[in-house]
Parts: structure tokens; sequence; C-alpha cells
């Protein structure tokens, strides 16, 4: 199979400390596998907490996973020299949810665009300052704007800066973190059409992570559903959204506010309760004390992600593999 | 004046005095609720929606704020007539509000329970015990699991959901709650739980026959909640028609571009983009008497920059503040 990355069966603990000063392990990404095809955008949605960031952040070795193994283009990230790991941190990049709080308010834009340039190689003044007119333009910012600090933009342009500054590397993978959440929603769908303009230009696979199930099912091709450090459902697009198999996604969908005020929620089954704290979470399938569905055999184990169609996995007892 | 109207606000205009200059944050707005109604009041940030709030609630920083003119006519009395004292009885009685982050509002050094008595020793006479009582029947009734126990448990101790619901508990613990202002009550909120809070609020409202101002910037959350719909952009109303209408009928370029922009919107189904409004809200500096929307706007004429189009109807209950609106949808067009 042609995957450009494959991450397989990834966790990624935190030991957090009580007010007693005792330690407690959070299992914020507990035995993930994903892969992700060269151009292709993989969408992961799930409510906040359940370790999307964290999955992200291990897949770009932001953060070293506890266990698991990450493949690129076939090699295992463990035997990479440095060198070759210098290139991998060149070809994976990251556009963060809070455009103003990820870019330093005291350099100019040129300079912000330009970082990840001058990390990773000497280009000439001239050829640095041609890259970064050329994707200013590109992302649909102003170059005369250059010497401007981050203030002095919209959030939206912001964002813009965001993008701009990973794609100068000309990354094969960028990781969308909540990228357009902060947005207003006329500004998101101008994001989001960049981002799918530019995917187009330049080729490069996308991970997408929002927690707004309407954003990335519009924008991914394939998606995966977490829940409490696990996935509960991956899909394409279409096959997820015309048949969810998952409770949990199902509960997703349903909760989603509908843009029609003729199916009101009065009138849908939703779930009810809150989302346990991943400190504790429920024995069994994670999902069970919500689940309308769930007997014993659910509280006891933990139901194996399954192929229940061709390409169409879940993890539930009740999905009928 | 209708006759079971609860809220009337007319050429209301607010302004904060700032370093840049004066910033014209609510201009010329008239919006009105029935007793009992779902007023959505829907837009993107800085359009007015939160200083609208505080004006009615009275709660607008004086100085830098100024309400300068217009009025607010509550149950047939206008609130901008009355002294601090007047108001300060009205708030949390019979104007009650919620917010988006409960947190800012709920005191962290005093229980939930202790909290919700407070609102009832204040309005009625009743025993401490009493009063304690009906707190957890209220807990209760906002659908906050084991509320005996929550009633005795201080607000960072609940989720954020758990919090909104005491918010709205507290709220209904006040006598005669009229009207109840929401600003961005679920924006803060995990979907599954937004939508409990949604319904719970809708079914209180059938209960207790209060009137809600609903403050959202999320137009699936208008579409699940809302009689009516205001859509205000830049400091002014531009359009005010029931739930339906907005959606099936929008005549103000705005607000089918906002509709247009939701990735939920059924035109972007499979569609290779989303439809998108280019450029960005313009800054309420330097905004002039124009229509604040026709820099954005494709359907733009002349007349658009000179002055603000005064309102047109579209149906009874139905208007919309353009020079150049979009056609109107008919019957067959819409399903
Ligand atoms: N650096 C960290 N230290 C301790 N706990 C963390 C850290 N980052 C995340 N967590 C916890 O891990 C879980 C998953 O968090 P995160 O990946 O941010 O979720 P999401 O992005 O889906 O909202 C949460 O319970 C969060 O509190
Ligand atoms: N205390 C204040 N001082 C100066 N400007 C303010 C103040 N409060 C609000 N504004 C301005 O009023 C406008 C409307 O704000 P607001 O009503 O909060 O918008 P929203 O629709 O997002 O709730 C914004 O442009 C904001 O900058
Ligand atoms: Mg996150
Ligand atoms: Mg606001």
């Amino acid at each position: 199979m042609n995957s450009l990355l494959i991450a397989q069966n990834i966790r990624k603990n935190f030991t957090i400390k009580d007010n007693q000063g005792r330690a407690h392990l959070l299992k914020a990404v507990d035995g993930v596998s994903l892969d992700i095809a060269p151009g292709e955008i993989v969408g992961i949605v799930g409510e906040s907490g359940c370790g999307k960031s964290t999955l992200g952040r291990t897949i770009l070795r932001l953060y070293e996973p506890d266990s698991g193994t990450i493949t690129w283009k076939g090699k295992n990230l463990n035997s990479f020299s440095r060198e070759e790991m210098k290139a991998l941190r060149k070809a994976m990049q990251m556009i963060f949810q809070d455009p103003f709080s990820s870019l330093n308010p005291r350099k100019k834009v040129k300079n912000i665009i330009a970082q990840p340039l001058l990390v990773h190689k000497a280009d000439s003044p001239e050829e640095t300052a041609r890259r970064v007119e050329a994707v200013m333009k590109e992302v649909g910012l102003n170059p005369a704007y250059k010497r401007r600090y981050p203030h002095q933009f919209s959030g939206g342009q912001r964002q813009r800066i965001g993008i701009a500054r990973a794609l100068i590397l000309e990354p094969e993978l960028i990781v969308c973190d909540e990228a357009v959440s902060a947005l207003d929603v006329s500004i998101q769908a101008q994001i989001l059409n960049l981002i799918l303009d530019l995917r187009e230009k330049h080729g490069f696979a996308t991970l997408f992570i929002s927690h707004d199930l309407a954003v990335v099912e519009f924008i991914a091709e394939r998606i995966l559903v977490m829940y409490l450090g696990r996935i509960v459902e991956k899909a394409s697009k279409t096959s997820l959204t015309e048949n969810p198999l998952h409770p949990y996604t199902r509960a997703l969908f349903e909760a989603f506010p509908s843009a029609n005020p003729s199916r009101r929620l009065s009138k849908k089954h939703i779930v009810m309760g809150d989302v346990p704290s991943p400190l504790n979470p429920p024995s069994g399938c994670h999902f069970h004390p919500r689940c309308p569905l769930a007997d014993e055999k659910c509280r006891q184990s933990s139901p194996p992600l399954s192929e229940v169609s061709p390409g169409h996995w879940a993890a539930c007892w009740k999905s009928g593999v | 004046m209708i006759s079971n109207e609860l809220l009337k606000i007319d050429a209301l205009c607010v302004s904060f005095n700032t370093q840049r200059g004066k910033v014209r944050a609510v201009r010329n707005l008239s919006l009105g609720i029935a007793e009992g109604e779902t007023l959505a009041l829907v837009g993107e940030s800085g359009c007015g929606k939160s200083v609208t709030a505080h004006a009615i609630t009275r709660l607008i920083p004086m100085p830098p704020g100024l309400i300068e003119s217009g009025s607010i006519h509550f149950r047939g009395s206008n609130l901008l007539s009355f002294s601090e004292k007047q108001m300060r009885a009205i708030r949390g009685s019979r104007i009650s509000m919620i917010f988006q982050e409960p947190m800012t509002s709920l005191n962290p050094v005093f229980t939930i329970g202790a909290q919700i008595a407070e609102v009832f020793l204040a309005h009625s006479k009743m025993s401490k015990q009493n009063a304690h009582t009906k707190a957890v029947e209220l807990l209760k009734l906002v659908k906050i699991p084991d509320p005996e126990k929550r009633a005795k448990s201080y607000p960072h101790q609940l989720s954020g959901g758990m919090r909104q619901r005491a918010m709205i508990a507290m709220a209904l613990a006040s006598p005669n709650p009229g009207l109840m202002i929401a600003d961005e009550p679920t924006t803060a909120l995990d979907v599954t739980i937004q939508a409990q809070v949604l319904r719970l609020l809708a079914e209180l409202k059938e209960r207790v026959g209060m009137g809600l101002l609903l403050i959202t910037h999320d137009m699936g959350v208008v579409a699940e909640t809302a009689d009516r719909v205001a859509v205000m952009y830049a400091g002014r109303k531009v359009e005010d028609a029931p739930v339906e209408e907005i959606f099936t009928n929008p005549r103000h370029p705005y607000t089918l571009g906002l509709l247009g922009c939701q990735p939920s919107a059924p035109a972007n189904r499979g569609a290779p983009r989303l439809t998108s409004i280019g450029g960005s809200v313009p800054d309420l500096l330097t905004l002039g008497e124009g229509c604040p929307f026709e820099n954005r706007c494709n359907r733009a004429l002349p007349v658009c920059r000179e002055n603000f189009p005064s309102a047109a109807a579209a149906g009874s209950a139905h208007t919309y503040y353009c020079h150049n609106p979009e056609a109107p949808q008919t019957e067959e067009r819409r399903s």
C-alpha cells in the first residue's frame, strides 16, 4: 500500500499529580493506528480532551510516543539518521488553532514566514525574500505588508500567515490542529477553501483535526472518530456520513445542530451524560455508560477496531461484524 | 404595540469612546420579543450582540460606553429611565442572564446549592432549609445527576456542561423569570453537551413561559432553537424574520452569505469548495453612513455607500434593510 505515513498502536500517557501529590496515569492516546496516503486529507474528530492534539503532536514527533511505531515512506522513524530526521522535520509542518499565540508578536511578518527557511537551510537573502513574497501572494496576503507585525492583521489574515509559514518549506504533510476553530464562519470558509486550493497545487497530505464535525465532514476524504484516547470508527467520508456504525458517531451526528429549522433537536434522540474523565475511564468500551445499546459484554471488555465492511472500521460489539 | 410584547428596543445607539476614536457598536437597533418567544440574535464576532445584551441589563461600562439614544421597554416600562436600584431589582429576578463561561458569574467560594438558595432568599421570605430544598429541586429540574450531592459542590468541581445547567437553575430560581438573555451559552461546550443544554433551555422555556434572547454566532444553534431571528452586521440589524423564513427566504445578501458559508449548508454538500464571503468585517471606527456590508457585497450599488436603507417588509413578520435585496424564493424553489 502506498502510504506516506503509518502510525501503529501509538500510546501517549501523561502523569498527572492530584492535590495530595499522588501520581495518576492519563492515557491521552491509547493505542491508535492510522495511515495517510500522499496528498490525502484525513480528518480526526471528537470532543475536547479525547486526545486529538496529543495524537497530532506525537505524529509530528513533538511528543515522543510511549509505544508504537511510526513509518514514513516505508521506513521506521526509529532507524532514521540525524540527516533523515532533519529532512523529515521539513517535510511535516503544523498549523495551530490560535494564529496569534503561535506568532511571535515582536517579529515582522516576513521574518516569521522566513523562519523555517533560516532554520533549515541557508538561502541567500534575496532568494529568501523572493520566496517569502511568493508564498505571501499564494496565501492571499499582500506582500506590501511584509514589514508589518502580527497584531496589525485580522484573525483570518493571521491564520494565512501561519499557513504561509507552514507552506514555505514545501511540506509533504501538514497537521492542522483546530486551524479554523477560532475564526468567524465567513473567514473560516475562506481558509478552508485556501487549504483545498493549496493542497490541489502542492499535493501535500493533511491531517485535519477538529472538534467540528461539519468542518471535518466537508474537508476530509477519510474520517477517524476518537473517544477518550481511542479510535472508535474510521471510514471514508461517504461511508461514515451515510452509514455511521458506532453509537458514539451516531450520537455526534444527532447532536450536531442541523442547518434546517424543521429538523430540531427536540425531535431527535440525543445522548445524555458527560464525557467521563480520561483519568478514570469506564471499563470495557469507554462509551458504554452513555450508550443506549450497552450490555454486560460492553461493560467488561473493550471491543477491537474491526473492519465491518471494506474500508469501514468500528470498535463496537454491536456493529454487526 | 403588540399586547403580548415582552421587550421592545427602539432605535438604540450605543458607542464607546476609545483612544482611537468613537466606536459605534450598536446603531439604530430595533428589536421586539413577545412573551414566551425565542429571538436569536446572530452575527459574527464584534457585530454588537453582547453590547445589545448589556444595554438591556444596563451593564455597559460607562465610560467608556454611552447609550446615546433609543429606548428599551420591558413589559411597558423604559429600562433606560430606571435608577440603578430599580435595575438591580430587575436583574436576576425578571431578567436573568447566562453567559458563555459560567465560571465568571458563579461565585467560586460558595456551593452551587447555596448560590441558588440565595436567589430564593433574596426574592421571597422563606427559611434557609426551605430555600435549600427548592435549590435541590431546581438542580433536578435542569437534569443535574445526583442533585443532593451536587448542591454541595463548588463551581470548579463541576464540568462545563453542569456549570451551565447550574446557571440556568439559578436563573429559574427568581420568582418571575420573564426574560432570559443567554449570550453564547453553549459556545464553550462540546457538541453532545450543547445538544443537552439547548434541549433543556427549550423545555424550560415551555414550562416557565419565559421569553429568551439567545445570542449566538452559530446558525446551527439558531436553527435548533429560535422562533425568530435578527441578523446583525457591524452594529446594524440587517434582517429580522421567523426562523423558517430566514433559512428558506433570506433577502439580505449578508444573511444569504452567512448561511452559505456553513460547511453543513445543503449547497456545500459534496461541493469542491465552500461558498464564501470575500474580505473581512470593516473597522467600526471608519464606517460611514452607508451599508456596512457594501465592501463585501456582490450586489452592491453606488447608493449603498451613501446611506443605510430603511426597513423593507417581505410579508408581515419579515423585514430587511437592503437597497438591492436577493430575489424572494418561491414555494417550489424552497423545497
Ligand atoms: N501536556 C500535557 N500534560 C498533561 N496532560 C495533558 C497534556 N496534554 C494533554 N493532556 C491531557 O490529555 C488528554 C487529551 O488532550 P488533548 O490531546 O489536548 O485532547 P483534544 O485535542 O482532543 O482536546 C486531556 O485529558 C488533556 O487534559
Ligand atoms: N468596553 C468596550 N470598550 C470599547 N469597545 C467596546 C467595548 N465593548 C465592546 N466594544 C466594541 O463593540 C463592538 C461590539 O462588541 P460585542 O457586542 O462584544 O460583539 P459581539 O457581537 O461579538 O458580542 C466591538 O467592535 C467591540 O470592540
Ligand atoms: Mg486539541
Ligand atoms: Mg459577544
